[in-house]
């Protein structure tokens, strides 16, 4: 696919060169200037047709119409879908919001204050609170590469699910607390899984590029990221496939919280000893 | 005059081919993704996906109504057991508590490799789990997976082989997971032929706390609400 781009790019130049020369050449007689320009009209058409069937060619042929459009239709069924999902998202939030108001006011009373403060530190701990702190921002990007040779797997050129685990794992590794990649705090329950190419984080679709805000120490989040002895093979795919992965030290990163459900229908509590009529 | 009409063409034709160039080196850029682009198939499992996770949130959007009804109509004592319930769920989420209940036990004899635990953690958190042990202890969202001169580090513990998973949830579901065909199990038992992978039902299972529970040192809160 890339030959048509090449070959009419080097004659376009060659005759640009020469419509350059008629176009600033010395004064010249009136029918030769109007059969220049004719002339340099009419190349003009054709190197523009070549370009224009250069781009058609390039450009990726649907398999046949009905797949087409049933791609379509469910791609808009995705987007009705996802609408819903930010919909029910923003409902929660601002249920958490009415509910957190509530049981601070009921901290008040004091006979709940103790209970209600071990809530609010349960909830920071488990991502269902927005925080803040000093971090890093990671971004990973499929490769910048524009054409894939023929032999090389496309797979290697974009960002896979694994990667991200990776670095969530290796970020944890190095003592973060709060984690998000494009908005989606990651949490207890939360999988990264990939569909086809698309990865989904928390059940919500993300695409490249994917960016990490985290809260942590700076110096050592970015120094274990850097540590050649980690993400081995990441850093193998940005070197050989032109992935991009960069990071930066912030002061203050502000990390989103987890807006999705905290499913326990099976799981029983068992008291801890230390939790209840503490010794206060 | 005839000087700047001349001018202008050049400047038009500059900046159709400009233009143009642009389009096909974009067109170029795309094509990876092309090549990889969502199938039929991809976007029916999305779209099934999608319809799960949605249905599982406004079941939280429920649940967060009615808590907040109940919270306007009862009294102090009601709305104390109402705290001490969420706290305890909040609990089991972030591993400080232990938790007790039905699930499955995947047991792995065979030298996997760090990024397998991983993953198959990352696997039983898709399929539900609401509570994970590996050997005997607890999982929480910080536990890494890493690797010390070839020894598998969770939680900075050297585990050895068999790995055995531990998970609380709807046993279905979780053995749905692990079993099905194509899987990351069945995966990783071509991976490793000789290694033996076996997935248990229980009725009963005990997860301890989490050793390693501690308060953030860095991340403080936007606000006091959440």
């Amino acid at each position: 696919m890339s030959a048509p781009v090449v070959a009419p790019g080097a004659t376009i130049d060659a005759h640009l060169g020469r419509l350059g020369h008629a176009l600033r050449g010395p004064r010249r007689g009136f029918d030769l200037r109007i059969r220049r320009g004719t002339l340099g009209l009419t190349l003009l058409a054709v190197i523009l047709g070549v370009y224009l069937a250069a781009q058609w060619q390039s450009r990726p042929r649907p398999v046949g119409a009905a797949p087409e459009y049933r791609r379509e239709v469910a791609a808009q069924t995705i987007e009705r879908l996802e609408a819903e999902q930010a919909d029910l998202k923003r409902q929660i939030a601002d249920l958490r919001a009415q509910l957190g108001a509530r049981q601070a006011a009921t901290a008040a009373q004091p006979d709940l204050a103790e209970l209600s403060a071990e809530l609010d530190e349960a909830k920071l701990l488990a991502g269902t609170v927005a925080v803040h702190g000093p971090g890093i921002r990671v971004l990973l990007d499929d490769s910048a590469v524009r054409t894939i040779p023929p032999k090389d797997d496309p797979a290697m050129y974009i960002v896979h699910d694994y990667q991200l685990r990776d670095v969530v794992n290796a970020l944890w590794a190095a003592g973060a607390e709060a984690i998000s990649i494009n908005g989606e705090r990651i949490v207890a329950p939360t999988s990264i899984y990939c569909v086809g190419s698309t990865i989904l984080v928390n059940d919500t679709r993300t695409s490249p590029a994917y960016e990490f805000l985290v809260v942590g120490d700076p110096a050592r989040l970015d120094a274990a990221l850097a540590d050649s002895a980690n993400l081995k093979a990441l850093k193998g795919r940005v070197k050989s496939y032109g992935l991009q992965f960069s990071t930066q030290r912030l002061k203050d990163v502000s990390v989103p919280a987890y807006v999705g459900g905290l499913d326990v229908r099976h799981a029983l509590g068992v008291d801890a000893p230390s939790t209840r009529g503490g010794a206060r | 005059m005839k000087v700047r009409s001349a001018q202008l063409l050049l400047s038009a034709v500059c900046l159709v081919f400009g233009v143009l160039l642009m389009v096909q080196f974009r067109t170029q850029g795309k094509i990876a993704k092309q090549l990889v682009a969502e199938s039929s198939a991809d976007q029916a499992q999305i779209i099934a996906n999608l319809y799960d996770a949605n249905v599982a949130l406004r079941k939280e959007v429920d649940r967060l109504e009615r808590q907040v009804r109940e919270n306007d109509e009862t009294s102090g004592a009601a709305r104390a057991a109402q705290l001490a319930a969420d706290l305890q769920k909040v609990r089991i989420v972030n591993g400080s508590v232990p938790a007790v209940g039905p699930g499955v036990e995947l047991s792995v004899d065979a030298e996997i490799r760090p990024e397998d635990i991983q993953d198959l953690i990352n696997e039983l958190r898709n399929a539900g789990a609401e509570a994970l042990a590996l050997n005997g202890q607890r999982l929480t969202v910080r536990s890494a997976v890493t690797s010390d001169h070839g020894a598998v580090v969770v939680n900075n513990r050297k585990l050895i082989a068999p790995y055995v998973f531990s998970a609380v949830g709807a046993p279905d579901t979780l053995e749905r997971a692990l079993t099905r065909k194509g899987g990351l199990v069945s995966y990783l038992q071509t991976t490793y032929p000789e290694g033996r992978f076996s997935v248990s039902r229980s009725d009963k299972l005990t997860l301890p706390v989490a050793e390693t529970t501690s308060a953030f040192q860095l991340a403080v809160p936007d606000n006091k609400t959440g």
